[in-house]
């Protein structure tokens, strides 16, 4: 049986773990952007939860999009590409317990994500929300898996072609 | 694992002080919200709820932009359903408007009783229109119409009780789109409405067998 060779082995997983990450990192970039275009909007969709102390639900609108902003830019770029993957993991999870809490008491709401009128509204409306939620925290594990593979596998060619 | 999950704060407070260096520099919003700004949304909430569970009225009273023209050339009373802001820097110039906004605690509602709306002819019909197709005023104002006074829709072969009451959807943006000629300043109020002049064919304001006594004819 033939092994695959390392090179495309490495282009592959490379390929797979860049554009994983992309998705995430793109969607993140566009949501943020929209939000810092509108924050009274983000700030009256924060509070339509009904989780945090009123009083903080302005702060917490003019923080979440930059967090999201730097952490995709870091996530794509790099360095510190990790630490924008668990950013962004928390703020996925995050988002996905408010959902699932405002649909267990019954609140239904567009879930500020992205502004009801962006073309990315859809996948973010009702149970899409959460499944996009999960498909965006699957990205970032195949990333995570790939992304170090690939780089060990680079490191293992490196001596073969010198 | 301990040293990646300082980075990860320090990231997340990278992003949240830049986050509060371009609220303080570019943004308006205060940083606590005003009991203002939160009266405004728990009403908006209200008026969403109505919406859900009155989606009857738009298909009941949603009339087309001929129908609305022509409403307004034989006397409705139309009601601007925006903020008083908006209506004060512009609104449809028809010879009867008056703004009665639900944020503003319906302010002017008083001006559609029956003693106000009834006439020789009969009630008055009233035409509501907010911004657009998606704000939910109109319906608000509606409701309240409904409850206060037992105003409605004329159905099929049923008159209205009370003055009969129609949306025009589109709203400002369609009257600014079809290009109705808008003034700015406050409302008017013209007593005078002749159902004599009026073009033929529209039963809905047809005069009750009836007629209802003049304001102030005891």
């Amino acid at each position: 049986m033939s092994e695959i060779p390392i090179d495309t082995r490495r282009a592959t997983w490379t390929f797979v773990s860049t554009l994983a990450r992309s998705i995430v990192a793109a969607l993140f970039v566009v949501a943020a952007i929209e939000k810092v275009g509108d924050l009274s909007a983000f700030a009256t969709s924060i509070r339509a939860y009904s989780v945090f102390p009123t009083r903080t639900t302005n702060v917490l609108a003019f923080g979440v999009p930059w967090v999201e902003l730097l952490a995709a830019a870091l996530l794509m770029f790099g360095p510190w590409r990790r630490e924008a993957r668990l950013v962004i993991g928390a703020l996925l999870v995050m988002f996905i317990a408010l959902k699932v809490s405002a649909m267990a008491r019954g609140i239904e709401l567009s879930c500020g994500c992205v502004s009801e009128d962006s073309f990315l509204a859809p996948l973010f409306t009702g149970i899409w929300g959460i499944i996009t939620n999960v498909v965006l925290i699957a990205c970032l594990a195949l990333d995570a898996f790939l992304a170090p593979r690939a780089a060990a596998l680079a490191t293992q060619a490196e001596p073969a072609t010198t | 694992m301990t040293g990646l999950l300082f980075r990860s704060l320090v990231l997340t407070g990278i992003g949240v002080a830049a986050g509060l260096g371009y609220a303080a520099a570019f943004s308006d919003l205060p940083w606590v919200p005003s009991q203002k700004q939160l009266d405004k949304e728990v009403k908006a909430r209200e008026r969403q709820e109505i919406s859900d569970e009155r989606p009857d009225i738009r298909d009941l009273a949603a009339i087309t932009l001929e129908r609305f023209q022509e409403l307004i050339a034989r006397g409705a009373i139309v009601v601007d359903a925006r903020g008083s802001e908006q209506f004060e820097e512009a609104h449809l110039d028809a010879p009867t408007i008056i703004n009665v906004s639900p944020d503003e605690e319906f302010v002017n509602i008083e001006r559609l009783g029956p003693e106000q709306v009834d006439g020789p002819q009969g009630p008055r019909p009233i035409v509501i229109y907010c911004n657009s197709e998606d704000c939910n005023l109109s319906e608000a104002v509606y409701v309240e119409l409904e409850a206060f006074y037992g105003y409605g829709t004329p159905q099929d072969d049923e008159p209205a009780a009370g003055a009969p009451l129609y949306i025009y959807l589109p709203g400002w943006d369609g009257i600014t789109r079809a290009g109705l000629a808008t003034v700015g300043g406050e409302g008017r109020w013209t007593e005078s409405w002749e159902l004599a002049d009026l073009p033929p064919g529209d039963s809905e304001i047809e005069p009750p067998s009836s007629p209802a006594p003049a304001p102030g004819d005891g």
